[in-house]
């Protein structure tokens, strides 16, 4: 508690503090709120701005921007139905229907409330939990448990935004592949810099030093949505929800206590499990609200309960998502993996030793979080009111500016114009990659994941001279290894039984 | 309705199952060729490291085999769904191309553009300079996306333009390209000059 009070005081005592929060607030709110863009573009717009920030204020400044961000996301999604991250999907299935029928001042007030509590309840628990599974990590992790939680994480996390397990499988395969591009983490020789294809050869200095995921980020998520967009516009697609402003009663809030309850503890275990986090939170919020609802016939037709649970268990994730990145430097999404390349930049490694040699930092990050949470609800119902109105803005005048920004992030960040080329190859690839059913959010986790995940392994190879029965000597990572496999036999499994009992459908 | 004749139905039927029947192999191609090219390529990095066993090349090799076993599992997994799919003559949950819709010559021409606008840019910005390219891509993007009031392009173009100025070259010095080609070169310094002294 004294530790929440001290961070607490130096979020507000300090004016800089204070200004990175109320601008991380609301740019993840406005972000969040903008069809097309999302937390994401903020993050990596802002993130080669990081470099000269102080790390203290540029890592809250993220977490402000990633509770507030999932929050704003839910605006799109529900007037919209354009999620404004992948963990507000479920966000559409009821309340753009809402919309629809006139009740999206409703929808919309639902997903402020349950936001703020998910994020309030995981904030309280993320700073009750972290210290406990710190100290235990410090004891209990090595190269051998941090490999094995990479393996859990892909194997529970694969198929994720992909229309099938296979191509959830192959673009988290991608991303791998793509993250051996530089130089090998023991012996630092380059790979992939030196090409020779068809007697043509091809050297590049750039390539030596990896492909930064910053550019592929920002053409995944951000030039691919303005595609998607741009091509919705030429097939003459164009959508106007009606918009109303009135927030539920508080007798509708009693109705679905239960589900708010739950979707709290899923959001809080789904989040701290690293490369699953928010999506598969609001996900299995949603399917279990709906398997439990006495109303479960009218999910999918504009349930508020399908709302509540999918926004209370999305926020309900964002601070368990900082329990692995914080504790064990295992990122749990792409905005998380962003904070993880900002500790790397300043030359910092998150994991066990950050609470004692950046006790401030991490402090003042848990009491942004929960003020960022509770604010919600203010700032929240403001924005019903106002944002609304601005969101009447049609895509295709904000198309361009969207365009011009990730540009422009993409190439401050080494002030490289190959890093731009990358991000528009990236946006074109992740458009297809949309289009066919793979998942760019997969590639990006691949991509992430696979530096670590290869020193991790190198690392365990070496430490137990090559001998592979040495991971189940250990308990944590035979129970990962042992958990993760399983993970993938029920997978498979689910997907042959999904192809023989669901009903193809036609046209 | 020029779609609606039966013999262009069956056209498309024919077409959408040769489709059907053709994609995953394709897809299955172009993961088999992906793990080739790359599997070749890590040749040019297969030295030995005295502390590692499995050297450099190890890690790249494996995920390879693992992409080529992925992709023959989805390629026996679509063949099968077909097979569930004949008697529906339905597509699979997997497919979910956007291509179907057919479209005018514009509509065709204005999705390529979308694409090729952003590279040509990109191209542009290199040899004259983000300030002078900049303004010109705002407009003919919005063209693109069928805006057609003058004033509203000139005005988003303003908007944008300025912000982007002002937030990047203004506030936060971000130093964009000021391109290679003579005169270009001096009106993008004069334009940054301008925006960072004027104001």
């Amino acid at each position: 508690m004294e530790s929440f009070i001290n961070g607490t005081s130096m979020l507000f005592g300090d004016p800089i503090s204070a200004l990175v929060f109320a601008s991380g607030l609301l740019g993840g709110m406005l972000f969040g709120a903008i069809p097309g863009v999302n937390m994401l573009t903020l993050g990596a717009v802002l993130l080669p701005f990081t470099i000269t920030m102080d790390p203290t204020h540029a890592v809250m400044l993220y977490s402000v921007i990633y509770c507030s961000g999932v929050f704003g996301g839910a605006i799109t999604a529900i007037l919209f139905n354009i999620p404004g991250a992948p963990e507000n999907a479920p966000t559409c299935f009821d309340g753009y229907p809402m919309t629809v029928s006139g009740r999206a001042g409703k929808a919309i007030g639902a997903a402020v409330c349950c936001s703020a509590l998910g994020g309030v309840a995981s904030a309280c628990l993320m700073m009750a939990a972290t210290g406990a599974i710190a100290t235990w990590a410090v004891r209990s992790f090595g190269p051998q448990e941090i490999f094995a939680l990479i393996f859990f994480g892909l194997a529970v996390s694969a198929s994720i935004g992909a229309s099938s397990l296979w191509k959830g499988w192959l673009s988290v395969f991608a991303g791998l592949l793509i993250a051996t591009v530089g130089t090998d983490p023991v012996g630092g020789i380059p790979r992939f810099n030196e090409w020779s294809l068809f007697g043509i050869e091809y050297k590049s200095y750039y390539l030596s030093a990896g492909i930064h995921f910053i550019p592929m980020i920002l053409g995944f998520f951000a030039v691919s949505e303005v595609f998607m967009q741009a091509t919705n516009i030429s097939k003459g697609i164009r959508e106007r929800p009606k918009a109303s402003l009135d927030f539920p009663s508080a007798a509708e809030f009693w109705r679905v206590r239960f589900t708010m309850l739950r979707s709290v503890v899923i959001g809080f275990f789904a989040g701290i499990l690293p490369g699953i986090g928010a999506t598969l939170a609001a996900f299995l919020g949603y399917s279990q609200a709906q398997r439990w609802s006495k109303n479960r016939a009218n999910f999918g037709k504009g349930e508020i309960e399908g709302v509540v649970a999918s926004e209370t268990a999305n926020n309900a994730a964002t601070g368990a998502a900082m329990i692995p990145l914080l504790a064990l430097g295992l990122p749990g999404g792409a905005l998380t993996a962003m904070i993880l390349g900002i500790f790397q930049i300043h030359g910092m490694e998150p994991g066990p030793l950050i609470f004692i040699t950046s006790g401030d930092l991490v402090w003042i990050t848990f009491a942004a979080m929960f003020w960022a949470n509770l604010l919600i609800v203010l700032l929240g119902w403001i924005q019903t009111k106002t944002v609304v109105h601005i969101l009447r803005v049609p895509f295709r005048w904000l198309a361009p500016g969207i365009l011009i920004l990730a540009a422009i992030g993409a190439y401050a960040l080494r002030n490289l114009i190959i890093d731009v080329w990358i991000m528009f190859a990236a946006g074109i690839i992740g458009y297809y990659l949309r289009a066919t059913g793979y998942s760019p959010a997969g590639i990006v986790l691949g991509l992430i994941l696979g530096k670590l995940g290869e020193s991790a392994f190198s690392k365990s190879m070496q430490l137990m001279q090559y001998d592979y029965t040495g991971f189940f000597y250990r308990p944590i990572t035979a129970v990962l290894l042992v958990c993760g496999t399983g993970a993938i036999i029920m997978s498979v499994v689910r997907e042959i039984r999904g192809k023989e009992h669901t009903p193809i459908p036609s046209g | 309705m020029p779609n609606s004749s039966p013999d262009t139905v069956n056209g498309t039927h024919a077409f959408k199952g040769l489709g059907m029947i053709w994609r995953p192999a394709l897809e299955w191609l172009f993961w088999a060729a992906l793990v080739a090219v790359a599997y070749a390529q890590t040749g040019n990095f297969d030295q030995e490291i005295s502390v590692y066993e499995y050297g450099a090349d190890g890690w790249p090799r494996a995920i390879c085999f693992a992409i080529l076993v992925g992709a023959t599992c989805q390629l026996a997994w679509q063949i099968s769904s077909l097979r569930h799919q004949e008697p529906n003559a339905g597509g699979g949950r997997d497919s979910t191309s956007d291509g179907a819709v057919p479209g005018s010559i514009w509509s065709i021409a204005q999705r390529a553009g979308f694409f090729l606008l952003p590279l040509l840019y990109l191209y542009l910005v290199a040899r004259i300079g983000f300030y002078v390219t900049t303004p010109f891509f705002i407009m003919s993007m919005l063209a693109l996306l069928e805006v057609r009031s003058v004033k509203a392009m000139i005005a988003v173009t303003a908007v944008i333009y300025g912000l982007a100025l002002l937030v990047f070259t203004r506030l936060l010095y971000v130093a964009l390209p000021v391109g290679r080609i003579d005169p270009f070169y001096d009106i993008n310094n004069a334009i940054v000059v301008t925006v960072q002294t004027a104001f």
